[in-house]
Parts: C-alpha cells; structure tokens; sequence
C-alpha cells in the first residue's frame, strides 16, 4: 500500500502523460483572476444616452407604476409608489440628469435600487442588456465635465464601441437633494 | 453568543430596570426605616440574574459590576453593612452605569467608568464589613435548630430579636398532598403579623401521610396574640425564649443606624453541620416559596404605595426594539390566520365552482356569508396585532422616577413624586417616543417649577415639592399629565422674557393674551434661566417637547396658576400605526388628515370667507377663523379639466395645541382606517407631510402633518398681523 504513490508516478513517466507543475497552476490561477475582474453592470437607456448601473445595486426592474405626486419636493421626484407593499420614492432619472424628460412607452422602466438599505426607484427610458466590461475598458470621467453632473459619473465605459456611463448612485440619490424649500423656509427661524 | 445581540440587552434591560425599582422601594422604605427583607431578596435576584445572563453571552464588564454589585448586596442581607444612603448611592451609580455598559459602543467612545464605580463599591464592603462580635448569644434555641440555619435565616433571627421581636416556633402538619396550597396560605397568614425567617424539618412525625414542619416566625405580638392568630386543627404555636433577659441581644434601634452601622455579628456558629442533616423535607418549603412567589410580589406592590408595574409581562426596551408578547396573544392571532387560510380555501372553491358554470342558487348566498366571515376575521387580527404593539407606559415613570431622583439631589431640592396610571397601555413606539419630552417636562418642574425649600416655607408649602404624573385613557385617547406644586409661571414674566430673547416684538407682545404669552415656552430658544445650568436652561426643552409631541399626533396644553404650580397635559392617540382618517381632495390630490387631529369639518358658501388684510378668515360660531388653503401651501396644480364646486368650499378645523386654523379642501371623500406606513431618509422630512398610506387598489395617499401645517399658518398668520389671539381657546 506504501508504494501506490510511488507505482503512480512511475506509471504516468511510462506512459509519458505530462503533470502538471506548480508553474503552471500559478498560470492558470492568474488567468481565472483577470476574468473575475470582469463587472456586470445594467445598460438603460435616459434620452439619448446609455447609462449602467452595477447588477448588485439593482433590486428589480418593474414596468412603470402609477405615482402619487409628492408637494415641496424637488421636480426630479416623480412621487411616491407602492412596490409590494413598500412606499418608494421614484425618481425620474432624465430630470436628475438635466436631460430630455419626455418619450416614455412601453419601453420605460422602473429600476428599484438600494441605497443605504432604502428602496428608491429609478424611471428610465429603455432597459437594454446587461453587460460586462472589464476594468481595462472603463475610464476615469473626462474633465470637460464639471458641476454638479459630473459627480453622478462614476466612471465611463466601453461596450462594443458604444459608450456606457456608470452612475454614482450615491450622488444621484443625495437625500439632501430631495427637498425643496420654500422661498421662505430657508433660515426659518422656527 | 454576542452580547451586543438585542437578546441580551433586551433581557439585560428589564433586570436593570427591575432591579432600579426595587431599589427606589428600598430607598422609600429604609427612609421609613423599616426595610423589608423580601425586597432585598428581590433586588438581589434581579442582580443575579442579570449576572449569569451577563455570563451567558459573554459580557465581561456587564458581569463584573453585577457580580461586585450582588455581593454588597449579598452583604446587605446578612447584615453586614447597612443600607446608608451612601450605600444607596453607590447602587444608583450602578444601575446608571449598567445602562450606559448597555449601549453598544464603538472604539472612540468614551468608556463608561467602570473601574471607578468598582473601587466604590470595594470600599463600601470594607468600610462596612468590620469584623463584628458576637453580640447575642443563641445558644438557648437549641443545637436543633442553630445547626441547620443558614447564615443568612442566622441573620434574619438576630436582626428580629435587636429589634425587640419575640420568636415563635410554629409547628404545622401538612397532609402531603395539599403542603403546597397549605404552606402558602400559612406563610400568608404568618406575613401579616411578623417576619417568617426558616422552615424546619420536625423532628416528630405525625403520621405517614403528612409533612410537619417547624416554621420559625418573628413578631413583635405577644404570644397569645399569636397562638389566636394562628393555632386550628394542625398548627400549634410554641414561644421560643431565652433563659434570662440579661441574655438577650441589645435592642438597638436598628433600622435608622447612620454609618459607621454597628457591630454586628459574623457569623460563627452554624456551620452548616453534617448535610444529612437537612433533609429532604426540607425541599417542599423551597418549592412552595417559588409557587407563592407570584401573589406575595403583587401585595408587596400593593402595600407599596407606589403603582409596582412589575406584573406588567409586556416591557419597554428603548436599546432593542422588541415586544414581549404573551403566548396566548399569538396563539389567537395564530388561530385567527388558520380560520382566514380556511374562508380564502372556500372562497377558491366557490370561484371554481362559478367559473366551471355551476350557478346554483346558493353560490352567491355563500359567497356572502365567506366574504362577511372574512371581513370579520380580518377585523378581529387587526385588533390583535395593534394589541400587540400595547405596552404599558409605567416603564418609562420608571426611569423618570430615577431622573427626579438624580436632579433633585443635584439640585438638593426634595421632591416626591406620585405616579398613577402607570399601567395604562400605548403603542409601543409612542412610549419609547415619550420618554425624552417626559424627562424634559419633569427637568423643567423640578428646576423651574418647585421652589427652594425656605422659599416654599414662605410660601405656607409642604418642604417637600412634589410633582404628579399621571396617564389615563379618555376616550380613544391617552392623556399624560405632569404637574407640580410650585411657583407656577408669570405670564407678563414670559411675555418680558420673549421680548428679551428677540422671539416677539414689543407691538406684538401688546396684542399678547397670557395663554399666548405662557405659550412662548414652546418657542425655541426660551429659557426662563439667565444662564445655563447642568439641568436645564439650554433654551432647548419645550420646543424639543412640542416638537416631539406633535410628531405623534399628539397635543400639548399648560395650565398654571401662580404661586399654585402648572399641570401640562399631553394628549395623545393610543396607536400609531392604523389611525382613523379623513380622506379630503384638494386641486386633483388626495390626502389624509388625522382624524385625532381634525376638530370639526364645515360646508360654507364661497361668500362666506371674509378677509382681514389680505388674510381669508371665516366666522364660526361668532368666532373668526384663520383660513389656510391646502392648494397654495403645497402649490398644488390641478389637472387638466378638473373643475371643483366653484361655490362650496370645505373647511376642516384642524388643532395644535392653542391654536386653530381651518384647512380649506375642495371635497371630504370620507373617514377611513389607514396603516401608516413610514416615508424613507430622502422625503421623511417635507414639510407638513407625515408619511402615507394606502387607500385600496394601489393608490398611495399622504398623510398630512397637521402640527406643522398649523404652525407654518399661524407663523404667516402673524405676518398679517391676524395672530391666534381671539380663536385660542
């Protein structure tokens, strides 16, 4: 029984197999790593420009639901929805993003995401595939943006020769953005 | 297992608390001077089972201090120290402490003193742990029964004969099977006229049947008194007395003795001699004492004074966000969801059947009688539910009865405060949102409101101030009042004040009517105090207060008197999470109002609105009624073709506080249970909405903030110079 290792070895430089050597597990390891670089993201069409979203920040994609319209809040909220039960904000992306808000068929949907393990939903004009892009393809976001828009760049990729811009959705999302104070709200006194 | 788990502060919290109220009640009855060892038990057995519950999940700091805390108190029951007021402060200190340990904490946080509070405690065991003689010698009880008393029953028999007591041996013989109910009612009968200190084993025995038990009992009655008491058909009462009065203990009076406390004896004889000597017999008291532990505890409550709210099953936890529910509770909701999977397996029968076309005469009748079933059904486990969520508010009188009597030590003022209702139940997310603005309103009372003693002496007052919470349910309504007996409040002091502060103009204070003036208190950044002090007087208490109240739905109301003192009144819903609604519709939008909220609601005719200065008011009653049109508030859009009753317009008259102001609406679509459900981080706080909800198929409708709502009105209000004066209440 001792000798079975052994009678393995010498049968396979018999039958002149080749075994593998540490070289060449540390070659495919690093192969396997590269691939796992590789990130999903959600494609979405807002106007005339296609955007992502990394899969894991989406929840579920929805047809587009009835509202409720929501006084003293910015014009980027759509209103509030019930989704299954929760009450979610939804936003509507194109106005967020200072783009054209109008053209929504049946194409158009919700993205629900989370944030801070809150529910929002995000109205979009298209849904289209979902795609991976690895890291060598994704760029910093070009300088000639500025201002406020820039900061909802999280970085811009390339899929297939056509551009996808990553949102920041912590950005997009800014609770503080929400608002909107009354000419006589500010410094209020009360 | 994690002691940051919401397990174990959710249990280390209620020994906390429980063990802070058996402490107040000891604190109540050493200054009576006359402690009642049952208690001490109890606050010994909340210690310790805050100790192993601290063992159980690992949670070191927690344990050590229970552990040093259990054995002063350990000290406390043989006698060893007294229980001095220092003592006692050391125990807050650590029931202070064991809440702030509680709170989970991060790295840079500062780390409560725990250390410190140990050494205190180190020192009072040794300050008061002096070697003590033998100060009685007991010998005349007999080996019998000196050799199986347990050093702390060794400690109970001295401290009954310093106080002058006399010792009974009461033998009983119980028939085997009923001992339990029979020693239960003898130890009740024996509570009411001494100190029961030991069960004994009788050497005679009776029969084969029976269990006699020598039980030793300590009274100040004479012997007769007792044996009439006591002796029926198997007790029969002996005296237990010492040869000669020469050798008797040194009555001392002992209860009141100021630290230094008196020598007092470590016990030496009774070591516990060979354990075949208490045998099995003696097992059936034990078990009895557990048994009877239950009714004795709510006559400890009774005879109190204060409301004990120990029996309450259901407990606050502000640190975990748990309720403890009974069993049975959820064994009915249980049921309640079997009986509806059953009504909703008959209703998908009948559908069938109607779908498959068998039409028969009975389908409809039965779908009926399904549907009403359910309807039922439903009802009854809504009720369930918000069941549920009721706890008792007497948790949190708890913890203020611990934060009056912190401050008013700090501020060496004496207060006494009298709690009623205690057991009066709110949802449990109004309790745990009360216990601040509470804390606020007893911080103003006993820093603002009770006078300094000499003062009060002037004042022809009692030394002591005292301060009055109350809870009671009125209506479908709970109302909380907090009212003290002291100087009451100025209102020319507080209209002066607000000037001061820069809250009001002097043309407004002109126009000021003094329940307009007292409620200047609400305003931020008044504070009766010219500087700051450690209690109060940061200028952020009563607006902190109204801003927490109105937040549940609630109202505030002041009544003072000069020199008489104030009662504020809190009235709020009993629950927060269905309240019943009034559904209106303004330019297109629906929305809910509170019906707690709403006073009354009017159809007038569109010429019926008058304006003052630009203001429309209405005139209700002879009364003029500030108008605030929900539309321009919220500057709503009506859609495209919407086109409201252009000659009736509804007024629904809505309260905060004071002050009253009609919400104009274009139409009331009715009143309506509603399930509030929260709005998330991003539109939690527009102003005037409060969440929303949902009113069948889907639709999502807000629920209006009607405190803030009211409070933007008045302040435009004011603008035009149309101030709440005539249409306060």
């Amino acid at each position: 029984m001792a000798a079975e290792g052994d009678d393995l070895w010498q049968a396979l430089a018999r039958s002149g197999e080749q075994v593998a050597t540490d070289e060449d597990y540390e070659h495919g390891y690093k192969q396997r790593e590269v691939r796992r670089d590789l990130r999903h993201y959600v494609s979405f069409r807002v106007g005339d420009e296609i955007y992502g979203l990394a899969i894991g920040e989406i929840e579920e994609i929805t047809k587009q639901f009835p509202t409720t319209f929501v006084p003293r809040t910015a014009d980027f909220l759509l209103g509030i929805g019930n989704v299954r039960g929760r009450i979610i904000p939804v936003v509507e992306l194109a106005r967020r993003l200072g783009l054209r808000s109008s053209g929504y068929d049946r194409a158009a949907r919700v993205l629900i995401v989370t944030l801070d393990d809150e529910p929002y939903g995000l109205l979009v004009h298209e849904v289209l595939e979902v795609v991976r892009i690895p890291p060598e393809a994704m760029e910093e976001r070009p300088g000639g943006i500025s201002g406020r828009r820039a900061e909802y760049i999280r970085g811009l990729g390339r899929h297939r020769g056509a551009l996808v811009i990553i949102l920041n959705l912590a950005e997009v999302l800014d609770p503080k953005d929400f608002l909107r104070l009354r000419p006589g709200d500010e410094g209020g006194s009360w | 297992m994690d002691p940051s788990s919401s397990e174990f502060i959710g249990e280390a919290q209620e020994s906390v608390e429980t063990f802070s109220r058996h402490l107040l009640e000891l604190e109540a009855q050493s200054r009576s001077g006359n402690v009642d060892p049952d208690r001490l038990n109890a606050t010994f057995r909340a210690v310790h089972s805050l100790k192993g519950l601290a063992g159980l999940f690992n949670a070191v700091e927690i344990g050590t201090l229970a552990h040093a805390v259990e054995g002063t108190l350990d000290r406390l029951r043989l006698g060893r120290i007294d229980l001095s007021k220092e003592v006692l402060d050391v125990l807050f200190e650590a029931v202070e402490l064991f809440g702030a340990l509680l709170i989970p904490r991060g790295d840079e946080d500062d780390i409560p003193d725990l250390i410190g509070l140990l050494e205190k405690i180190e020192g009072l065991s040794r300050s008061g742990g002096g070697e003590g003689a033998e100060d009685a010698n007991l010998e005349w009880l007999g080996e019998a029964i000196l050799s199986v008393l347990s050093e702390y029953e060794e400690h109970r028999l001295r401290e009954n004969l310093r106080k002058g007591r006399s010792l009974y041996r009461v033998h009983a013989s119980f028939d085997i099977l009923a001992i339990d109910v029979g020693i239960e009612q003898l130890k009740e009968k024996m509570k009411a006229y001494g100190e029961v200190i030991t069960y004994l084993p009788s050497a005679d025995i009776t029969a084969e049947d029976r269990i006699d038990l020598d039980i030793i009992l300590g009274t100040s009655l004479s012997f007769g008194d007792v044996s009439n008491a006591l002796t029926e058909v198997d007790v029969t009462v002996h005296r237990l007395s010492p040869p000669s009065a020469g050798e008797r203990a040194p009555s001392r009076p002992a209860p009141n003795a100021p630290p230094p406390p008196p020598p007092l004896p470590e016990p030496t004889p009774a070591p516990l001699t060979a354990p075949s000597s208490r045998p099995a017999p003696e097992r059936p008291p034990e078990r009895a004492a557990t048994l009877v532990s239950t009714p004795s505890q709510v006559i400890d409550g009774r005879s109190s004074g204060i409301v004990d709210p120990a029996e309450a099953e259901v407990s606050l936890r502000s640190l975990s966000q748990t309720v403890r529910v009974d069993l049975r509770r959820l064994d009915i909701l249980m049921n309640l969801v079997g009986e509806l999977g059953l009504i909703q397996a008959n209703l998908t029968d009948l559908q069938e059947r109607l779908r498959a076309g068998d039409v028969a005469a009975d389908a409809g009748r039965q779908l009926q009688s399904q549907v009403r079933d359910m309807a039922r059904k439903l009802a009854l486990l809504q009720q369930g539910i918000l069941d549920v969520r009721m706890v008792p508010i007497g948790q949190i009188f708890d913890k203020l009865h611990r934060v009056v009597r912190k401050l008013s030590r700090e501020l060496s003022k004496e207060i006494r405060l009298m709690i009623s209702g205690a057991d009066t139940v709110l949802d449990k997310l109004i309790v745990e949102e009360l216990s601040d603005p509470l804390m606020h309103m007893i911080r103003n009372c006993i820093d603002h409101g009770i006078e300094a003693a000499n003062e009060r002496a002037q004042a022809g007052k009692p030394p002591a101030g005292r301060i009055d919470l109350r809870a009671f349910q009125k209506g479908n309504r709970v109302v909380i009042e907090v009212e003290d007996d002291g100087r009451g409040m100025d209102w020319r002091r507080l209209r002066e004040l607000g000037i001061r502060r820069g809250l009001i103009t002097m043309d407004e204070a002109e126009g000021m009517s003094p329940t307009e003036a007292i409620n200047l208190i609400f305003a931020p950044g008044f504070s009766t105090r010219e500087e700051a002090n450690s209690v109060s007087g940061r200028g952020v208490g009563m607006d902190v207060v109204k801003t927490n109240i109105a937040k549940l739905s609630g109202m505030i109301d002041v009544h003072t008197e000069i020199g008489r003192g104030s009662r504020f009144s809190i009235t709020l819903p009993v629950t927060l999470a269905i309240i019943q609604a009034l559904v209106i519709e303004s330019a297109g939008h629906t929305f809910c109002i509170p019906l707690n909220a709403v006073l009354e609601s009017i159809m007038a005719e569109r010429g019926e609105v008058g304006t003052i200065e630009g203001q429309e008011v209405i005139t209700v009653r002879g009364k003029t009624l500030p108008l605030l049109r929900l539309s321009r508030l919220f500057g709503l859009r009506a859609p495209p073709g919407y086109r409201p009753d252009s000659n009736r317009i509804y007024v629904v008259v809505v309260g905060l506080a004071q002050h009253r102001v009609g919400l104009v609406v274009d139409e009331l679509l009715g009143q309506q249970d509603v399930v509030i459900k929260p709005l998330g981080k991003a539109i939690r706080n527009v102003p005037g909405i409060a969440g929303a909800t949902e009113l069948g198929a889907n639709r999502t409708v807000l629920l209006l903030d009607v405190a803030r709502l009211v409070d933007e009105g008045v302040r435009e209000l004011a603008g035009f110079g149309v101030g709440g004066g005539g249409h306060g209440r």
